[in-house]
């Protein structure tokens, strides 16, 4: 048999047995055997629904993403505006109560004074000076002594030393070059307050009987005629006798804290 | 062991097959088909309708169609693209798609006739986008059959 032969005889063969199955109706019969082979490929059938369903997953989970990520962004720049609004509204509500405090000032005082902005400070050292937002064009003057509130009391903070049309520096008390004529109103003592460039002041010149003790309030005597008398300096926290020296000193812890200074008050010269 | 890998390939186009069609739903091209036009175009008529018949036989089983219809299609597809062996340049990409396409036709055609003929007749036959499919993945699906023939001819 040719090979032409062959394939056309294997052919008609295997059509013919195809047709015969055809004409059979087997469908019904092997349903054993299809349920057995059906068993054995449906892992792919599976697969393939898991992959599908992870796909359409895949689209809807990365739809959630992005919106969840844009909701996040807004929620993160609701939270700053948040963050900001609350922090100015805890300084003007600070602002409000200083501004509160000296107004409440005014009532009780008989000197004309400026309102007046800290906008800068020394950058050496903060007991140095300090740069207020008012000047000439203020009505600030050359050695205008300078006062501060704290809890609805008044505390020196210095004089003036320098006055341009808007601006003005203030040295400190605590500065080393700074010295007021300082008095205790209970022991009668008078002496010099000089700054130390730190935190604390020094009483000088206090005579060697004077009852000068750790505790007592050291106001301005009103003596050299920048400060008005009885505005308080600060307290005594050490008394210090000097050997082969004719008067005592003392320590002063400063009535006012001068990192936290926002606003100070410019006395004017003249009386209300 | 060729027995073996036969049954092997025979198996997993069939996995393949289910997988497609659950995957791709009418856009699966029939896998199935081109395995038998690639297998008997590379080794002629009687590795054709062999393996065209018992692949034939094994998608019967899986088939709503009536049973023995794939077996005769693909005996009949695997004879027309058996005889064309040594005839054309089985490596063409065009000759690939020519015969794919008439092959295509042969089969969608001749179940249309078995379905009507010895089931209930399908309302809308969509001959054409199954044959688009089967062209458009001749090219890679023969490229991967090459290899994969290969493969067990270099073990």
């Amino acid at each position: 048999m040719s090979r032409l032969a062959r394939e056309r005889f294997f052919c008609i063969l295997l059509l013919g047995i195809s047709f015969l199955l055809l004409n059979l109706s087997l469908q019904n019969k092997i349903q054993g055997l299809k349920n057995f082979f059906l068993y054995l490929l449906s892992p792919s059938s599976s697969l393939a629904t898991k992959i599908l369903t992870h796909s359409q997953d895949l689209g809807k989970n990365l739809l959630t993403q992005l919106r969840l990520n844009e909701e996040n962004r807004q929620l993160k720049q609701k939270i700053q505006e948040y963050i900001h609004w609350e922090t100015s509204g805890k300084e003007i509500l600070e602002e409000n109560k200083r501004l509160r405090q000296i107004f409440n000032f005014q009532e009780r005082i008989n000197h004309r004074f400026i309102v007046a902005r800290v906008i800068g400070r020394d950058t050496q050292s903060w007991y140095h000076s300090l740069v207020i937002d008012k000047g000439s064009a203020g009505g600030i003057k050359k050695d205008s002594p300078v006062i501060a509130l704290e809890e609805e009391k008044e505390g020196v903070v210095g004089r003036i030393i320098e006055v341009s049309p808007n601006l003005s520096k203030v040295l400190l008390l605590t500065d080393s070059l700074s010295a007021v004529v300082g008095s205790s109103p209970r022991s009668k003592a008078d002496g010099i307050v000089e700054g130390r460039d730190k935190n604390e002041l020094l009483f000088k010149y206090l005579l060697p009987e004077s009852d000068i003790q750790a505790g007592d309030l050291v106001v301005t005597s009103g003596i050299g005629g920048i400060f008005p008398p009885g505005m308080p300096i600060g307290k005594v926290i050490k008394v210090e006798e000097k050997k082969h020296m004719p008067y005592k000193e003392g320590i002063i812890s400063p009535y006012l804290n001068f990192s936290h200074l926002r606003e100070v008050l410019v006395l004017a010269n003249q009386e209300k | 062991m060729t027995v073996f890998f036969y049954l092997f390939t025979l198996f997993l186009s069939l996995f393949l097959q289910i997988f497609l069609r659950n995957l791709l739903s009418n856009f699966a091209p029939n896998f199935l088909l081109l395995l038998v036009v690639y297998i008997a175009l590379a080794q002629g008529v009687i590795a054709g309708i062999f393996f065209g018949f018992t692949l034939g036989l094994l998608s019967d089983i899986f088939s709503l169609n009536p049973f023995g219809s794939q077996a005769f299609l693909f005996t009949l597809v695997g004879y027309l693209a058996g005889r064309q062996n040594g005839k054309i340049d089985a490596d063409q990409p065009l000759a690939q798609v020519i015969l794919v396409f008439l092959t295509s036709f042969v089969y969608l055609f001749g179940l249309y006739l078995f379905t009507s003929f010895f089931s209930v007749p399908e309302k809308k036959f969509n001959l054409f986008p199954q044959i688009l499919m089967n062209i458009f993945f001749t090219v890679p699906f023969f490229w991967f059959f090459r290899y994969w023939f290969k493969l067990w001819r270099q073990k």
